[in-house]
């Protein structure tokens, strides 16, 4: 685990089989298609289909096959932090990592804020009952995180296991009920092709985010240069498929294109009435069931990944030090958990959705951050051990990673001036607390080489403190 | 790096100078609707309206430009010091610039002195990373 020259840590490692990791893969970036509804209205079906099947060529692959590489080469706790700080030091490895955290402090309340929508939705309680029931979800899933990541994987794989199988039975009634072409009409009525195409590009993106998300805990999966990088491949396609089959089957079926949204009006046709459409209240009531269930895997996936950065930080010191303890029994960051459980649940109380718009100019800067270190450590280090290794040469990897450059770059415009100003907010954060941390802990040296670290890795018993 | 530093905090200062000048000679209209586009979009808060709008934001612009140049000669004695109050400067006049009735022409506004500001944060990050000793070796997991 550790060289010579390191001190004892006392996360525990876990083994993780292959179809787990992919169910946390899988939650992470897609847990379900709902969202898609809003491409379909606002761009048009045929359209909306395309960019399912090529947008992740420019915008999600770049990020997962970055990861599947250096997650290979330097699987690290910390992730893509810990890769951008080998690459290109450790300023603007803190700024990935707080960058990153911070966006996901705010985009996990979310996912529980949503869940208590629909519950409050179908029975009148007092806000007070709504937090409570919101408080008591975030309790139970910090625990599931605190016990390990084992248990969180198969609390995942569960959950998606719920998302999954109503989605699946939308796409055989889907297709067997199949009243109109799911191409047609490709464009919406009175919209150009790019016209029609920025009206739904911001979903798809968002759709398609997240792959950097695992690197995170790579500190705590036993062979993590051998799982993760596996999962990350195994998913995108699971991923592309789900997402191309569930909106092409739901639309082909009920038709209606325009009226296609989550807007929860009498008109709107989402997936929920899709299923209703195809198989009757039976079909609607298992997707209500896969959206609340997608919402929570949603939340506790990204507790766990989101937690991580202020624990490595924190380790690498460059945050509290509050933050960098593992539980002594289940070898986990709980600090760092419990943090991000009390801030959800403080966050659920008011209105904090305009802030997500916030978080997706910090997690741009982050990707953009990730994917230029990718490049930086290509050609620093050439040689690094990398086991995946994306079949490029580097001048033609930049290349690709210009398209997706200028997708962010047009991801940070286009909510208004408010928002992509409330944005810089966020990104100057990031300088202002190095300069604070820093100065204040002064921060570790990274060894030379972690071909160490990353063949213990491989071999490692279940607790790293046993070792020690 | 932090003369760059330095050169970049001057001219951002010297910018902002100019931008408290203008609104106090222009006096531009920007009374009315400020947290406008806030309640609109975000639906928070509730609009309001300056009276004297130009000449208030024009003396802060001036005490922003005033601290940002105090923030320029630190630089080469307390450049932490420096770094943060710059960049935190940036980030109120951000939040202003997000309050204004018209946020777009705030950003082209503030588009040159704040980018420069941000250089500067950036720039005196890297020197701290630079010239600061760590302490101990990260342990690797």
């Amino acid at each position: 685990m550790t060289n010579g020259s390191t001190a004892a840590v006392g996360l525990k490692r876990v083994k993780m089989r292959m179809i787990t990791a992919v169910a946390v893969m899988f939650t992470l970036t897609c847990s379900g298609s709902f969202g898609m509804e809003d491409i379909i209205g606002s761009s048009g079906p045929g359209l909306t289909l395309l960019m399912l099947l090529v947008l992740p060529f420019f915008w999600a692959l770049p990020m997962a096959l970055t990861s599947a590489e250096l997650g290979s080469a330097l699987p690290e706790e910390g992730g893509f932090y810990r890769w951008v700080r080998r690459g290109m030091g450790e300023f603007w490895g803190f700024q990935a990592g707080w960058w990153w955290q911070l966006s996901l402090y705010v985009d996990t309340a979310v996912y529980v804020a949503l869940t208590l929508d629909y519950v409050a939705g179908w029975f009148d309680m007092p806000g007070w009952v709504r937090w409570l029931i919101g408080f008591v979800i975030i309790l139970i899933f910090a625990y599931v995180n605190i016990r390990g990541i084992d248990i969180t994987g198969w609390v995942l794989t569960v959950i998606q296991v719920i998302v999954i199988v109503p989605f699946v039975t939308l796409v055989i009634l889907g297709f067997a009920k199949a009243q109109v072409n799911p191409f047609s009409p490709f464009i919406a009525e009175g919209e150009s092709f790019w016209g029609a195409m920025g009206l739904g590009l911001a979903v798809a993106m968002w759709m398609y985010s997240g792959y950097e998300s695992m690197s995170q805990l790579a500190g705590e999966i036993e062979r993590p240069q051998h799982v993760i990088p596996r999962a990350l491949l195994i998913n995108m396609g699971l991923v592309i498929a789900f997402y191309v089959l569930t909106t092409a089957a739901g639309y082909a079926a009920v038709g209606d294109w325009a009226n296609w949204n989550t807007e929860g009006t009498s008109t709107s046709i989402d997936f929920i009435e899709a299923g209703r459409v195809v198989g009757g209240g039976a079909v609607a009531g298992l997707l209500i069931a896969a959206l609340i269930a997608g919402n929570l895997g949603l939340f506790t996936g990204y507790l766990a990944t989101g937690s991580r950065p202020a624990y490595v930080l924190s380790k690498d010191k460059l945050f509290f030090r509050w933050f960098g303890k593992e539980h002594p029994k289940y070898g986990t960051p709980y600090r760092s958990i419990l943090f991000m459980a009390l801030l959800n649940s403080v966050l659920i109380l008011g209105s904090f959705q305009f802030l997500i718009v916030i978080d997706v100019f910090l997690l741009m800067f982050a990707y953009m951050t990730i994917l230029t270190a990718m490049v930086v450590l290509r050609v620093k280090e050439p040689d690094l051990d990398r086991r995946f290794r994306i079949p490029l040469p580097t001048w033609a990897l930049a290349l690709w990673f210009v398209p997706f450059f200028g997708i962010a770059i047009v991801a940070l415009v286009t909510n208004g001036w408010a928002y992509f100003v409330g944005g810089c907010v966020g990104v100057l954060s990031g300088p202002v607390a190095y300069l604070l941390f820093k100065s204040k802990y002064h921060g570790v040296e990274l060894p030379d080489t972690l071909t160490v670290s990353r063949d213990a890795a491989g071999a490692l018993p279940t607790t790293a403190a046993e070792e020690v | 790096m932090r003369k760059t530093a330095m050169v970049l905090a001057w001219l951002a200062g010297l910018c902002i100078l100019g931008i408290g000048i203008w609104l106090l000679v222009s006096q531009p209209s920007i009374e009315k609707d400020w947290l406008g586009v806030w309640v609109e979009e975000m639906e928070i808060g509730s609009p309001f309206d300056m009276g004297g709008a130009a000449t208030i934001t024009g003396i802060i612009a001036l005490a922003i430009a005033g601290l940002t140049i105090i923030g320029a000669l630190l630089i080469p004695t307390r450049f932490v010091v420096a770094g943060i109050m710059i960049v935190v400067l940036d980030m109120l006049a951000c939040l202003g610039v997000a309050m204004s009735p018209d946020p777009k022409w705030g950003v082209i506004v503030w588009a040159i002195p704040g980018l420069l500001m941000a250089f500067v944060g950036f720039l005196l990050g890297m020197e701290l990373e630079r010239v600061q000793e760590p302490e101990g070796v990260a342990e690797l997991e």
